[in-house]
């Protein structure tokens, strides 16, 4: 955890990400109605804000989907991820506004209570072109509900990130009732072919960066072996990790990130305790290792976040033997210090005068 | 212990890739025209002729 942690973190980058959201939406929302009156002269408002929130609300639920694996792939697109939690409210939001106008217009004036009229005014499941597609939204809905009312470091904190983690994959099941409520709902009755190609490029994009992503997370995700059962094991060579960085490798079921720093080697745990961000794939910043997440930060020696922070993280005991780093498969407790390995001056003067 | 989450993550994206390809093309396939009317029924204008 950094020293600058707050519970609700509203600092001043933050601020101006919603302002510029807000605006964003506001516009979104005046081209849709003012664009959908001029096309559509005939429709009405409260339809074309049904609409507008809809498309709204798939459009950021895309953004959303997409700045997890572009964050695998690139860490350019780092800064995205520090504020994606904003983001996913404000599309819950969205798409709750969709979905009240929806429920208020077509189920609200009649003799039913309006979320039971949502399961009984249509039952033809058993057709695609008429399936009923709005109780797929509302289930959407309630999935998305659960996501933004336990986003905070708060639910975190209770829930563990474990979890928590698998609460939020939830969004997947929610992705594909969204998709499935647009297929089967309005795009049954427009066929503007733009509007279907539109939905599959948004798709394409999510399902694509996802399996590329995950392709290569399955390539770090294979585990080095030692060759006897209490054997060091041979993660990489010293000149490869850059300095105050990390190099990762798979060891007895989990990533470890050995990190390289003032002619010193540790290796602690990859998974950060705050959202099992990848702590290899950050680096050194005054001493600590900083996830490249949101900035939580642990001691290289001992895998504890500098006081009066309580995150502890496991470390593994390593070596440097001509030129490789060594690292023992089995992890320390979380936050027990380990003596950091030293490179030896031999190995930084030939490592120098290669350069 | 986050790898098995990881593992479970890819099948899911997978599961869900194929899933979603499918229901794209049979949806877009079961699309029907809008019904057209050249004109509307004789009775329809009548009855809106007695209001």
């Amino acid at each position: 955890m950094s020293h600058t942690y707050t519970s609700v973190g509203w600092n001043r980058q933050k601020r101006v990400y919603d302002l510029v959201m807000v605006t964003g939406i506001v516009m979104f929302l005046a081209l849709f109605v003012g664009l959908g009156s001029v096309v559509h002269p005939n429709a009405t408002i409260e339809t074309l804000l049904i609409r507008g929130f809809g498309t709204l609300a798939l459009l950021m639920l895309h953004v959303v989907l997409i700045i997890g694996p572009l964050c695998r792939l690139s860490p350019r697109f780092l800064p995205l991820l520090y504020n994606r939690r904003h983001l996913g409210v404000t599309m819950f939001l969205m798409a709750l506004a969709h979905g009240a106008f929806a429920i208020f217009q077509f189920h609200a004036l009649g003799n039913l209570n309006p979320l039971l009229s949502v399961f009984v005014s249509n039952t033809r499941y058993a057709s695609l072109s008429n399936f009923p597609f709005q109780p797929l939204g509302l289930f959407a809905l309630i999935i998305l509900f659960l996501m933004a009312a336990t986003s905070h470091d708060f639910w975190l904190a209770n829930l563990t990130a474990p979890v928590w983690k698998r609460l939020h994959m939830l969004v997947y099941v929610a992705y594909a009732l969204v998709v499935a409520h647009v297929l089967l709902g309005v795009l049954q009755a427009e066929t503007n072919p733009i509007l279907a190609a539109l939905l599959g490029l948004g798709m394409a994009l999510v399902l694509g960066l996802h399996l590329v992503a995950g392709y290569r997370e399955r390539r770090l995700d294979e585990e080095v072996k030692p060759k006897a059962a209490d054997d060091y094991v041979d993660v990489c060579g010293v000149d490869e990790i850059p300095e105050k960085r990390a190099c990762i490798a798979t060891l007895a079921g989990e990533r470890v990130a050995v990190f390289k720093y003032d002619g010193k080697v540790s290796a602690i745990s990859n998974v950060c305790q705050h959202q099992n961000g990848p702590l290899g794939e950050g680096r050194i910043i005054d001493g600590c290792v900083t996830c490249p997440w949101h900035g939580y930060q642990y001691l290289p020696e001992s895998g504890a976040s500098p006081p009066p922070f309580t995150e502890k993280v496991p470390t593994f005991n390593v070596r440097v033997a001509n030129g490789r780093v060594l690292v023992d498969p089995r992890p320390n407790k979380p936050g027990q210090y380990v003596e950091p390995a030293r490179i030896n001056a031999s190995e930084l003067e030939q490592k120098e005068l290669s350069l | 212990m986050i790898r098995p989450l990881r593992v479970r993550h890819r099948w899911m994206i997978t599961l869900l890739a194929v899933a979603l390809i499918a229901l794209f093309i049979a949806a877009l396939v079961a699309r029907k025209p809008a019904p057209v009317t050249p004109r509307i029924p004789e009775t329809l204008i009548r009855e809106g002729e007695k209001r």
